[in-house]
């Protein structure tokens, strides 16, 4: 035996070959990262620029607490850099991503994280890279996913919206049921805006909606039971049950294309997938959790 | 080219390192076999071949006759590729003269492959048992074999390196796999300064795809055949299957948990041999030095440091992830149990003649306290004494883990052969001791790291029934 230097020196190269990495202590994030930092952010602008002229906001608020055990950061991590190509494939031409984290007010320590909306995937990299991965969240039945709704319903501005009466897209991964009230001190002590009163859930999501098209993805059918019930409530059939949560950036890209009408049918989603080379296990598992909404949408088109 | 349908089994009855490459190049040359197959392990090997005009190769994937112009490799199904590692010694074997390693190389489409992601693995979990390493070679060799075990369906396989897409999707699973199972192993090591890199390598999304990329040098499309492609040129010629490692460190033989992820006996050369239908003669050859080394964890009975200036080791570093190369006496009771655990041999080759010196330190009993006696032979009359380790039931890790235990209890009883003041009498002298201490003929010695450093005693051919 020797002492495999041969693969030694491969390995280092491929070290190497990540010197666009940000500092090594990225990974490493003990707090919220100082620009993921809501507290005093009036506003989160998409905007069209010359080269994106048609931008769609799309906010991906990822549920960061240990709840999502399985759900491991590599995920966050590994397939969320694709979703920008995942979208553009779908037929969405100008995607302007924004990734948030959320985990629980009442017992984490960085509770809210959001990014800015990026349109290139180096850019939507590092904010993923600067996520703060708790892993927290508690023993309370629930995580705080409705201060990133909030967030994203006061805190937003998008030329979609106020040039082309587009409404953006808001997703959730989480696998548990929200609380019945924004509180009022995790806003001030959040976000930093003063507050008269607690805001219930309802008048949270009817803000959301005028502005956003706000989708719940469940990321496995065992865990539908602890919270499917509770957002059905608040979002009816916009709540998305999964077959394994690696199919979240496919599954994502394929309601928002078929939302907008870029794409006309599952069977094309489907189509794409497999072109693209994904497994059939994994094409089924994106068509089981998009179809029950392209009837939605069929049915609303009669 | 010799026609002569004929197999050379080399197989090291130690902890590795024995010279197994020294003579693979050897019967290469002598014997004109035209084809090295290599069997088990990888990336991890070290096999170290000198030429005569004096140009030194560390062969780890590429088999020990590539300096031999024409001769080809052929890395068997059994085998553990690390593809970018066979690209940085193609590049070290072009500035030694051969530039064509590559193209005299084949591999089968069942080999397993290793992926940046199993190597920082592999050397993340040696950083997080800290105190308790296991001993590894850093490579991922292991990390390798285990993730195929765990995860059949979404091993890398030789075949998926000629289909980019399918390559790059299987890294990136492979990638999160292992991610989500390291989950405790990450928590433990995150801070260490070792392991920075490989979090970094474990975590980064553009890893995969830029690992697929970089195989693509490999020209995968020319380099993988089925394994009917081995029976065909078993066919034409003579044949080396070059073994990796030593008998000591096997995965089922070897003194748990101080093994490697591999069959380390003859088994699976014999296993290609009978697939491919073949029926010229075997000679199963077992390789030791003239004393014992060590690179690593694990036990080591005849450990002797004062010994290591007498033996210089100029291509065994105390490299990188291995920890250090020990040295120790001639242990004919680990000798004695690796001939029973591999079933024999036709012949021994000894290595490392040059060294022996008038007092040479051997080892043939050692000296325990009482128990342990379902792993241990005693002595009939004097049960302090050791004489044998007891071979267990196949694949019996409690077994072999007792041995482990067993064998921290022992003490070497340290014997000094008088080998005589002329250098030429010594060798004669200590290949008759070993011969007639293990029973068994030695075939091939060994002077020095050349071709031109070995002497043949005769290697009659043996033809194995069925």
């Amino acid at each position: 035996m020797g002492y495999g230097s041969y693969s030694y020196e491969a390995h280092e190269a491929m070290t190497r070959a990540r010197k666009d990495l940000p500092q090594q202590e990225v990974f490493q994030q003990k707090a919220c990262h100082p620009k993921m930092d809501p507290y005093g952010v009036k506003l989160r602008e998409s905007r069209d620029s010359a080269e994106h002229p048609n931008s769609l906001a799309v906010i991906m608020a990822l549920d960061v607490t240990g709840s999502m055990g399985n759900i491991p950061e590599i995920l966050a991590r590994q397939t969320f850099p694709s979703f920008m190509k995942d979208l553009m494939a779908a037929g969405i031409p100008d995607p302007q991503v924004l990734f948030m984290a959320v985990g629980d007010a009442y017992m984490d320590r960085a509770a809210l994280q959001v990014g800015q909306f990026e349109s290139s995937e180096q850019q939507l990299d590092q904010w993923l890279t600067w996520m703060f991965l708790e892993r927290g969240g508690g023993s309370n039945p629930g995580e705080t996913y409705e201060l990133g709704m909030y967030f994203a319903a006061e805190h937003t501005a998008m030329d979609c919206y106020e040039k082309r009466g587009k409404k953006g897209y808001y997703f959730t991964t989480g696998d548990e049921p929200g609380f019945p009230h924004v509180a009022k001190e995790h806003v001030e002590a959040l976000i930093g805006t003063k507050m008269t009163r607690d805001v219930p859930m309802e008048e949270v999501v009817s803000r959301l909606d005028k502005t956003f098209h706000p989708f719940f993805l469940i990321p496995d059918q065992r865990r539908r039971a602890r919270c499917e019930s509770f957002w059905r409530g608040y979002l009816g059939d916009r709540v998305i049950c999964m077959d394994d949560p690696a199919d979240t950036c496919d599954v994502a890209a394929a309601l928002v294309a078929l939302t907008e009408g870029a794409v006309q049918s599952v069977d094309a989603i489907a189509e794409r997938l497999r072109a693209a080379g994904a497994p059939k296990e994994r094409v089924k598992g994106v068509v089981h959790a998009i179809e029950p909404w392209a009837k939605v949408l069929q049915r609303r088109a009669r | 080219m010799s026609t002569s349908r004929t197999a050379w089994l080399v197989v090291d009855l130690g902890f590795g390192d024995a010279g197994k490459g020294t003579l693979t190049d050897w019967l290469v040359r002598r014997h004109g076999a035209g084809l090295v197959v290599r069997f088990n392990g990888g990336a991890q090997a070290g096999h170290n071949v000198v030429t005569d005009d004096g140009r030194h190769h560390t062969f780890a994937q590429f088999g020990a006759g590539t300096f031999v112009p024409g001769v080809r490799t052929h890395l068997a199904r059994s085998t553990i590729l690390h593809p970018l590692a066979m690209l940085v010694e193609a590049r070290y074997l072009a500035e030694r003269g051969v530039p064509d390693a590559l193209e005299r190389t084949t591999l089968s489409e069942g080999a397993r492959i290793i992926t940046p992601f199993h190597q920082a693995a592999n050397r993340l979990r040696e950083l997080a048992r800290g105190a308790g390493r296991h001993g590894t070679c850093g490579v991922g060799v292991g990390e390798t074999v285990r993730d195929a075990l765990a995860s059949p369906g979404d091993a890398l396989h030789g075949g998926d390196l000629a289909q980019p897409a399918v390559l790059v999707r299987k890294a990136r699973a492979a990638q999160e796999r292992l991610r989500a199972e390291l989950s405790e192993v990450l928590r433990v090591t995150r801070g260490l300064p070792q392991a920075t890199s490989e979090i970094t390598l474990l975590e980064h999304p553009n890893v995969a795809a830029n690992w697929a990329d970089a195989v693509e040098a490999l020209r995968p499309r020319e380099r993988v055949v089925g394994d009917d492609w081995l029976a065909s040129r078993l066919r034409g010629g003579g044949t080396v299957f070059e073994g990796a490692q030593g008998v000591l460190l096997d995965e089922w033989r070897g003194f748990h948990p101080h093994t490697t992820w591999s069959t380390c006996t003859f088994d699976l050369a014999l296993e290609l041999l009978r697939e491919a239908g073949f029926d010229g003669e075997v000679h199963r050859l077992g390789v030791l030095r003239t004393y014992a080394t060590r690179h690593g964890e694990g036990p080591f009975p005849t450990d002797e440091p004062a010994l290591a200036p007498r033996v210089p080791e100029p291509h065994n570093g105390a490299g990188g992830w291995q920890g250090g190369f020990r040295v120790g006496a001639f242990d004919a009771v680990l000798a004695r149990y690796a001939l029973a655990a591999v079933g024999g041999v036709d012949a021994l080759a000894l290595t490392h003649l040059d060294r022996l010196a008038r007092h040479w330190p051997v080892c043939t009993t050692y000296r325990a306290p009482p128990g342990y006696d379902d792993v241990l032979v005693r002595d009939t009359v004097d049960a302090s004494r050791v004489t044998a380790l007891r071979l267990g039931p196949h694949r019996d890790l409690a077994h072999q883990e007792r041995l482990t235990h067993a064998l921290a209890t022992c003490e070497r009883v340290r014997e000094e052969l008088d080998l005589g003041e002329q250098p030429d009498g010594r060798t004669d002298r200590f290949v008759a001791w070993v011969e007639s201490t293990l029973g068994i003929r030695v075939a091939v010695t060994s002077h020095g790291p050349a071709a031109r450093d070995k002497r043949e005693r005769g290697l009659t051919p043996r033809v194995r029934p069925g």
